[in-house]
């Protein structure tokens, strides 16, 4: 060619062939929520008092912790990224209300305490991946690492004391109420971030950013949606539900407990996996992690039942996973994405 | 003398979901024979030379090699057969050296006899035939330039060890004259060694310089086999004319007139143009352009109310002066400005454009353009979802009024708006991105390829849409590599080679042999690069 | 060897090594200011305890890199956890009699590495479960069986094992992985593996077995896991099912930290290496320095976080990220 122009696009630092037309299987909500139903049934019939109120709530309890951790995760996720430190926020959100609470600070004063704090980290975290095109896998890794250091600074490894802030003693024990509502605040709440964040997902221009970027970052960006705003919004989403389940957490521990956040990085993958959102972005959404939270603690649930310990409900989750990814949530062969 | 095909194509069809890319293929490949492919892009091509080279099986029909049925599940089984491939896009290792990236497909198995050392020579006498001054065996590929990679990539086929057929795709579409020469000796050699060739180009010169070797033209059509030519009866309008589908040059222009009486929408083609001459303005300027440091610089000025079609071989400049008036791309020189009651408002970036009522809608709208896991509806609306909206929250049911409004306006078949936009078709999905942006009531918009891979009677939709725009007042800027279509709608053609603007025609100066000449120099349609080439 | 040999060889290193120069950089700095704060540990016994230490992070940053290196999102969360279940099996089964012998633990320990790198690479290559996920799962799966042979720490190691404790053995073991290593990286599988972890379409395209040279990454990874998880009995000297997973993160950060690219293709373990010695003397730095264990993993993360930042815009162009990339 005679002195051809090289394409602007190749210029412009494009691979075309990364970016491919997803002909994704994509499974219905109805098939989860058929599968939440299954499993309470299958529970009902093989467990003696899985049917009771009491088992009912104490489930839903702890679907309400860990969906409420899932939540930012899966705006992260949503974008193409992933949030590792969102232990790092439980884990200091926790602490500040039990060791403040403790020293004296008034409550809303640490609830401003731990939103700042909130904010700053979704606002590094999402600042370093937005602006520098960092891998999130590596930033999140090492701001959790940091939070959790400095968290451990602060509290001396933890023999610094807490107080469960009077208001939370309640939060999430079976039996209590919240106002007129017969359910634990705990659940409410999380119903509440639920509707929130699905109302943010489909009817806020936010929102369908959000998951243009996730989809086809190029023509997102044509759209004019910005990578240097949205993925500080999103990690900032995720740090906030980090610092609220902290929050809701100090009324069940009774104590300083930093590492209190740690199995919910795994967990709430694993909920926002199963629940059938795509880790490369741009698909699912936080119904899907509702759904996926709740199967997630019907089968631990089921398997305590069996009488299976943590270690082994371990193992099953993980099994789940692969079966559950490798059935629905495969990649494009290679030969697709030439 | 009976002679066995090399490969025999039988029935090849290959779908991408909703789009049939390839039908029914089938054809007859002979040993030493030249074939030269030609369609546009959408035509399906690059379907048949990935089926060729095994990167993914036929949804139907199968390949019969030296008589035996085969089957490829990668590019290592059609290799294993004797087919080589080079394929458009550069697929080379960067963070390998140039011995290791050209011994790739043969990791393992000395290229020849005498170990290394051997090996190394054997790369080297082949990189001579390819470079003036070869890279050192040892650089990194990814330090070298983009024409560099691409002649590494034809070394490393070439370096395959048994070859029976070797599939040339656009080769030369990042090489220089002398480099073009050197591919076309390689497609000598090859023939005299009784390999079959098929070389794929949409170049009237490249089928000019390989018309002594050249045993056949094949064309493909909206993904069917439209026919063949003889190298003996070529002529470019033959060519063209089963490109298009549509008779001889001349009986178009006939069946263009009788359409035109038919169909009040194509009708009013001609007549818009009277109409409308006199409400033109202005509206953006794209001062002192040059794409390099060879180039003259030009200002260029774009009004309202007239199509202006960017005309010219592929890779000739045309994107590049599109996107830099829209702020997507810098030049090497130049600046574009939108011209705003008499006010010069320069754009640096497409933001700006964007805010002063210049669109860009993208070629690739599988890469650039749509977002596939997202609906229908989305599609549509996202660049308006601001606008639609209060305090961040949408108003769905305005949106999904507007959009009504643009299904009807485009006659865009869809069922329900939220299904996913990857289950429409190639041009109906064309259509949402069209509707998209006009949803932003632009000022000017700039079109690359819009109707690329879409089937003639949605070509015709949008041709009637795209003037009654105009008649509307709008500036439309649009890249095309289908001539019939510029010479239909467009008001003002600017012709484009080798990075600069080497023709301007207006209406009615338009015409295909104008734009083929300059498209190829004043002579008309040029012998292509020398070559000596016994028969 | 000639002088212009050796030169020639130094020089070749140099180029192959160069991603890793940032970090090697802050070792000598580090190695340096260790050696002021305490030159004890820079004896001979002194260097053996250190690195005996230091060698579950070590030979798990060697182990996690294969998967790393091949790709389009490679990465196996899993390895932290199996080096962990094989303290199990040391500690409360394969303690006494003829299961408490070298020749059960060690080839048990291997075999298990292999059979968990080759489900991750089932998984990954055959099911095209993204990386991530697939070894979250047999993260969990690992994690879980451990746990369920040993809920806590304790257990009793066999006598042989508690004798090899701050043996130069260990450093023996480290040294023959990155022979392995070594041998590996002559062969095609290795210039193949080089093609895949870069642009894993042009492999294709080359004719390259995509899959297949996947999934050896992965077996490969597990292989050196399973000796990890050897170094990791003799350091802790009983069973221990959770401290496995903590080293999963931290040997990630180790290979980031060595400039080692996320996206693949780039590097090798030379930079894992240094990214965990880097690691382990920073801890052992905070340490002399009496700064409260508490601030290591505040020390770590900013660390890590700057490098990764310096290590970009020291224009390492293949770290970089966008959504389509996360698979590579």
């Amino acid at each position: 060619m005679q002195n051809a122009v090289q394409k602007p696009e190749k210029a412009l630092g494009l691979n075309l062939g990364d970016i491919v037309s997803r002909n994704r299987q994509y499974m219905t909500i109805a098939v989860y929520v058929v599968a939440v139903i299954v499993l309470f049934v299958i529970g009902v019939f093989t467990i003696p008092g899985f049917s009771r109120p009491y088992s009912i709530e104490s489930m839903l309890i702890i679907s309400s912790f860990l969906g409420i951790a899932a939540a930012g995760q899966t705006m992260v996720i949503l974008l193409g990224g992933i949030d590792l430190s969102v232990p790092g926020a439980i884990g200091l959100s926790e602490v500040c209300f039990t060791v403040l609470t403790a020293n004296g600070f008034p409550l809303w004063e640490t609830a401003l305490i731990v939103m700042s704090s909130a904010i700053a980290i979704g606002l590094i975290n999402g600042g370093i991946c937005g602006f520098l095109n960092l891998n999130p896998i590596i930033v999140s890794l090492g701001v959790g690492f940091m939070i959790n250091g400095g968290v451990l600074v602060w509290t001396s490894g933890g023999a610094a004391q807490g107080v469960i802030p009077g208001v939370f003693k309640h939060m999430d024990t079976v039996g209590s109420s919240l106002g007129p509502i017969p359910l634990p605040p705990v659940i409410v709440i999380w119903f509440v971030v639920a509707i929130l964040l699905v109302f943010l997902q489909y009817r806020t221009v936010l929102g369908k950013r959000l998951y243009s970027l996730g989809s086809n970052e190029h023509a997102a960006t044509l759209m004019l949606a910005n990578r240097r705003i949205m993925w500080p919004v999103a990690f900032i989403i995720s740090a906030l539900s980090g610092a609220l389940t902290g929050m809701l957490l100090s009324g069940f521990s009774g104590g300083a407990d930093f590492s209190i956040g740690d199995p919910y990085l795994f967990t709430g993958i694993a909920a926002v996996v199963v629940g059938g959102t795509s880790l490369l972005g741009g698909s699912g959404g936080y119904e899907r992690t509702f759904l996926g939270s709740l199967i997630v603690t019907e089968i631990s649930t089921i398997l305590v039942g069996y009488g299976l310990g943590v270690d082994l409900q371990q193992v099953l989750l993980g099994a789940l996973i692969l079966l559950i990814v490798a059935a629905i949530g495969r990649e494009v062969h290679i030969r697709y994405r030439i | 003398m009976a002679e066995q095909a090399v490969l025999q194509a039988v029935g090849l069809s290959k779908s991408y979901g909703p789009t049939r890319a390839l039908q029914r293929f089938t054809y007859d490949f002979m040993a030493g024979r030249l074939y030269v492919l030609v369609g546009e892009n959408g035509s399906g091509k690059s379907t048949l030379v990935k089926l060729l080279g095994g990167v993914f099986p036929p949804d139907s029909g199968h390949m019969v090699i030296r008589g035996q049925k085969v089957n490829f599940n990668s590019p290592a089984d059609a290799m294993r057969s004797g087919i080589a491939v080079v394929h458009q896009e550069i697929f080379v290792e960067g963070n390998l050296s140039v011995l290791e990236n050209v011994c790739l497909s043969n990791a393992g198995q000395r290229l020849a006899s005498g170990g290394v050392v051997g090996e190394r020579n054997h790369v080297e006498s082949l990189l001579k035939d390819l470079f003036d001054k070869p890279p050192l065996l040892d650089e990194q590929v990814e330090d070298l330039g983009v024409a560099a990679k691409q002649k590494i990539a034809i070394a490393r086929a070439l370096a395959q060890p048994y070859i029976s057929m070797f599939i040339f795709d656009e080769p030369t579409s990042v090489l220089d004259k002398q480099d073009s020469n050197r591919v076309l000796s390689i497609v000598k050699k090859l023939l005299e060694k009784s390999i079959a060739v098929i070389y794929i180009t949409h170049r009237l010169d490249e089928i000019e310089a390989v018309s002594t070797m050249g045993y056949k033209i094949i064309v493909l059509r909206d993904g069917i086999l439209a026919g063949e030519i003889s190298f003996s009866d070529y002529t470019p309008s033959r060519l063209l004319a089963l490109m298009s589908g549509k008779g001889e040059v001349s009986e178009r222009l006939e069946a263009q007139a009788n359409l035109a009486e038919s169909n009040n929408m194509a009708g009013s083609y001609v007549s818009e143009r009277n109409g409308t001459e006199l409400r033109r303005q202005t509206v953006m300027l794209l001062e002192n352009f040059a794409l390099d440091s060879n180039k003259a610089a030009i200002t260029l000025s774009f009004q309202s109310s007239m199509i202006t079609g960017v005309a010219g071989l592929e890779g000739h400049g045309q994107d590049a002066l599109v996107m830099s008036l829209c702020g997507l791309y810098k030049p090497y020189s130049g600046r574009a400005f939108v011209i705003d009651n008499s006010a010069r408002v320069p754009i640096s970036n497409y933001k700006q454009a964007v805010s002063h009522g210049v669109i860009y809608v993208p070629r690739e709208r599988k890469l650039e353009g749509i977002l596939p896991t997202m609906s229908i509806l989305d599609n549509f609306a996202m660049p308006s979802y601001g606008e639609f909206s209060v305090a961040g929250i949408i108003k769905f049911r305005k949106v999904r009024q507007i959009f009504d409004e643009f299904i009807k306006r485009l006659s865009i078949k869809v069922g329900s708006t939220r299904q996913r936009i990857t289950s429409l078709s190639g041009g109906t999905q064309q259509k949402v991105l069209l509707a998209r942006w006009l949803a932003r009531n632009p000022k000017v918009m700039v079109l690359n390829d819009p109707t690329r891979g879409i089937d003639i009677a949605t070509k015709e939709e949008l041709y009637g849409l795209l003037r009654s725009l105009t008649e509307a007042g709008m500036a439309i800027v649009m890249v095309s590599t289908d001539l019939d279509e510029i010479c239909r709608i467009c008001d003002r053609v600017l012709v484009l080679r080798n990075g600069e603007v080497s023709a301007e025609f207006w209406y009615p100066n338009i015409s295909e042999d104008n734009i083929l000449a300059a498209m190829f120099g004043q002579t008309g349609v040029s012998k292509g690069p020398e070559l000596n080439v016994a028969r | 060897m000639s002088q212009g040999k050796v030169i020639q060889l130094l020089r070749e290193a140099l180029d192959k090594n160069l991603y890793a120069a940032f970090a090697f950089i802050v070792l000598v700095v580090l190695v340096i200011v260790n050696y002021v704060l305490d030159s004890s540990m820079f004896s001979t016994t002194g260097l053996v305890q250190a690195i005996d230490t230091a060698a579950p992070l070590i030979l798990l940053a060697i182990a996690v890199t294969p998967s790393i290196f091949s790709g389009h999102g490679g990465i196996d969360l899993s390895l932290g956890p199996l080096a962990g279940l094989i303290t199990v099996l040391a500690g409360t089964y394969l303690n006494t009699g003829t299961l408490g012998s070298p020749f059960v633990l060690i080839p048990v320990a291997l075999l298990l590495g292999i059979a968990l790198g080759a489900l991750n690479g089932v998984a990954v290559t055959r099911f095209r479960i993204q990386p991530i996920v697939a070894t979250l799962g047999t993260y969990l799966i690992v994690t879980g069986i451990g746990a369920h042979f040993a809920p806590g720490a304790g257990g009793n190691v066999s006598g042989w094992v508690k004798g090899l404790s701050n043996s130069p053995l260990v450093v023996l073991m480290i040294v023959l992985v990155m022979a392995v290593w070594y041998l590996i990286t002559k062969t095609r599988y290795y210039r193949w593996l080089r093609a895949v972890g870069y642009d894993d379409r042009s492999a294709y395209i080359a004719g390259v077995p995509v899959d297949t040279v996947r999934f050896t990454a992965y077996v490969i990874g597990g292989l050196f896991a399973g000796v990890a998880g050897l170094a990791l009995t003799i350091l802790i000297g009983g069973s221990d099912s959770t401290v496995g997973p903590s080293y999963t993160l931290v040997s990630i950060a180790a290979v980031a930290l060595g400039g080692v690219s996320l996206a693949g293709g780039r590097g090798g373990i030379f930079g894992s290496i240094v990214g965990a010695l880097d690691i382990f003397l920073i801890e052992n730095l905070l340490t002399l320095a009496n700064v409260s264990v508490f601030a290591f993993n505040l020390a770590y993360g900013a660390i890590l976080v700057a490098m990764v930042i310096i290590n970009v815009l020291i224009s390492n162009r293949r770290l970089r990220f966008s959504t389509s990339k996360m698979t590579g």
